[in-house]
């Protein structure tokens, strides 16, 4: 069979290093590509990451933040939502994420509970 | 067969909870592996797509040596290998490869597949369906595949006719009906059905009234689904016992002598009892060509021991009287006929005979209600608590052949009637359990399957659908972009499609944890630990399994 579990559970356990809480947000507005090279999605990615600094240069952005939830397991928790301009679209979309986030975490757990201490 | 080489660490599997995950998974998936490498479980093979092999290499399809021998046998069957003998067609993959996968080819070929000489699960299911007794649904390689309508002897389309695979499949099953003394030819030029035999096979047809015209020399969209769809021609069969009748009356086409067609209908008519014993689990020697008394045509000669035996045509006689011993504990097991009735009831093969084969009855059972799948299930499952016991029902499973494909939904359609003997009865045990532990093998594959390309994805870090951009980063925290101007029906799928993609992630890791689990825990050893594992927690897999699929059908083909 071989079809790499091991190699994908190695990889999930290099991504992880709190499960503790989900910080979801949401932004909405225009995003200007400098150039398409095959990096821009990353430099987008990095773009959004506060922690990165800086936008990269490739990327320029021009959004909002219209929804934020972080979640703290322990029963602590933040929602942020933008006065204006946040349809029901868009506000589905962040339960979406949110939603998605949440399974995400459930199936690690439910898949690894008793290999991880 | 003996089930000996055993990975040590099977039998330690519940030090792999002290170990890193990664670890602990490798090792369970090294069992896994080695398990199908010995045919102690077994799947459909992949596609030649989703398994990334090249079929030439030696090491290509080594997981399926035991679903090999499988195909091989189908395929000498159809005349597709020159082999004369069957038991070295049926390790031709280890000894040939290069003629195997020619074999495999020129069946794709003339099937009308696409000619990879892999064996996947179209060729697969169309080669099982060709040969096996009960058709099996068409499956595809893939979930993004569409299903094909590869019901070649459907009877609108009669595109059967025209497929030379088909025709040899007609050729062998007129062969095993009794029809045609030779079967479709070990490795000889393809050639159309014997014009002789699907002639015969049409008086037949139309002497017993199950159909209304008298066809010629050749196959038609009308007979061509009645010779290969065994169930149907069974079906016509059984509807003769109307309104008390319960023999045979045949009408005779004038231009064939009284006795050759009464000698043709009565071996047709054994034949096809016989092919339901068979299916049954009864061991029924499939190259015995003997007729047996059908009421309403003729009497089987009667056996006396002073005859001299060469005198007798052989064909006609049967010296150990062996289906009528089957017959008689046909009627006793199945039926619950006391021994009396038993016996006057085998004497002759009757109408109503292949009724019961439809609707199962039995003297002693009260059929007012139905027994349930979980019943089924429950019922193996309670007759197996050992490890001898475990690799016992294994090591019968991989020693059946062909059969342990074929007559299983019969053995259903006979417990659903609450007649539970028939899990029990020769074989039937080994075919249920070998059956369930694949079924649970195959659904903790498809989730390894799904847990790895989601992790691929996540790794990567980026979804974009349609525009919308969720990113993730350490932990999975989440970064979602709508452009400014994006079309409100696209937030919304997105939204869906995200939810769908971690629904599956979310179910397949339940099962990957729950056999995990369930294997770590168990007290039992050897290849019965993992045997035990899958067909045990089978039923908490399945609902899981639907789960998974759903959402995979309905996710787009790149996050699948």
């Amino acid at each position: 069979m071989g079809i790499g579990l091991k190699k994908a559970v190695k990889k999930l356990n290099d991504a992880i290093d709190d499960l503790t809480s989900l910080h979801v947000q949401t932004y909405s507005g225009t995003v200007n590509f400098n150039n398409t090279s095959a990096g821009a999605f990353d430099n987008l990615r990095e773009s959004l990451n506060p922690s990165a600094g800086t936008a990269a240069a490739t990327t320029s952005l021009d959004v909002n933040l219209k929804l934020e939830t972080l979640v703290k397991f322990d029963g602590d928790s933040y929602n942020f939502v933008a006065t204006e301009n946040v349809s029901d679209e868009l506000f589905k979309l962040h339960k979406d994420a949110l939603d998605s986030g949440l399974k995400t975490r459930l199936g690690l757990l439910e898949m690894v509970k008793n290999t991880f201490s | 067969m003996e089930l000996a080489d055993y990975p040590t660490e099977l039998n330690q599997a519940e030090t792999w909870r002290d170990d890193e995950p990664a670890e602990a998974y490798g090792k369970f998936e090294e069992v896994l592996s080695s398990a199908e490498a010995q045919g102690i479980i077994s799947d459909l093979p992949a596609s030649v797509e989703e398994s990334g092999a090249d079929p030439n290499q030696p090491d290509a399809m080594i997981d399926y040596q035991v679903r090999a021998q499988v195909i091989s046998e189908r395929l000498w069957l159809l005349g597709y290998i020159k082999l004369e003998d069957k038991d070295d067609a049926r390790n031709l993959f280890q000894d040939n490869r290069a003629e195997f996968l020619a074999a495999v080819g020129k069946f794709q070929l003339e099937a009308g597949l696409v000619k990879d000489g892999w064996v996947g699960k179209k060729t697969w299911t169309l080669l099982s369906n060709l040969v096996n007794f009960e058709l099996q649904p068409m499956q595809t390689g893939s979930a993004n595949e569409e299903s094909q309508d590869l019901e070649l002897w459907n009877a609108p389309l009669g595109a059967g006719l025209n497929n030379r695979a088909v025709m040899r499949a007609a050729a062998l099953r007129l062969h095993v009906l009794g029809l045609a003394k030779q079967p479709p030819g070990k490795g000889s030029p393809y050639r159309r059905p014997d014009k002789d035999a699907v002639r015969d096979f049409h008086r037949i047809l139309w002497s017993l009234g199950l159909v209304k015209q008298l066809y010629a020399g050749q196959l038609t969209k009308i007979t061509l689904p009645l010779l290969m769809e065994h169930d149907g021609i069974i079906k016509r069969v059984a509807s003769y016992e109307q309104g008390g009748n319960d023999e045979f009356k045949l009408n005779s086409p004038d231009d064939w002598p009284e006795e050759a067609f009464k000698d043709k209908t009565q071996l047709f008519l054994t034949r096809l009892v016989q092919i339901e014993l068979w299916l049954l689990g009864f061991e029924v020697g499939m190259s015995v060509w003997r007729r047996y008394s059908v009421h309403g045509i003729r009497q089987r000669p009667v056996f006396d021991p002073s005859d001299d035996f060469n005198t007798i045509d052989s064909e006609f006689y049967d010296p150990d009287e062996k289906l009528e011993l089957l017959l008689r504990d046909y009627y006793q097991t199945f039926r619950g006929l006391n021994k009396e009735a038993s016996e006057a009831s085998a004497e002759e093969i009757r109408p109503s005979l292949f009724n019961s084969f439809l609707n199962p009855q039995h003297e002693q059972i009260n059929h007012s209600d139905e027994a349930t799948e979980s019943d089924a299930y429950d019922e193996v499952l309670g007759n197996i608590h050992t490890n001898a016991e475990a690799e016992e029902q294994l090591k019968i499973g991989r020693s059946l052949g062909l059969r342990i494909w074929d007559g299983l939904k019969r053995i259903w359609r006979w417990f659903k009637r609450k007649i539970v003997d028939v899990v029990n009865f020769a074989k039937n045990l080994a075919r249920a359990f070998y059956r369930y532990v694949s079924k649970g093998f195959s659904i903790v594959k498809r989730a390894i399957r799904a847990v790895v390309k989601s992790v691929q994805r996540y790794v990567a870090g980026e979804f974009n659908f349609d525009g919308v951009h969720v990113f993730l980063y350490k932990d999975f925290d989440t970064r979602v972009l709508v452009p400014k101007e994006q079309s409100l029906s696209t937030i919304t799928l997105a939204g869906t499609r995200l939810k769908l993609f971690s629904s599956r992630f979310l179910f397949a890791c339940r099962v990957i944890g729950l056999i995990f689990d369930a294997f770590t825990l168990s007290a039992m050893q050897r290849w019965a630990r993992l045997a035990m594992t899958l067909a045990s927690k089978l039923k908490q897999l399945i609902p899981l399994y639907r789960e998974i699929v759903d959402f995979e059908k309905q996710l787009p083909a790149d996050l699948r």
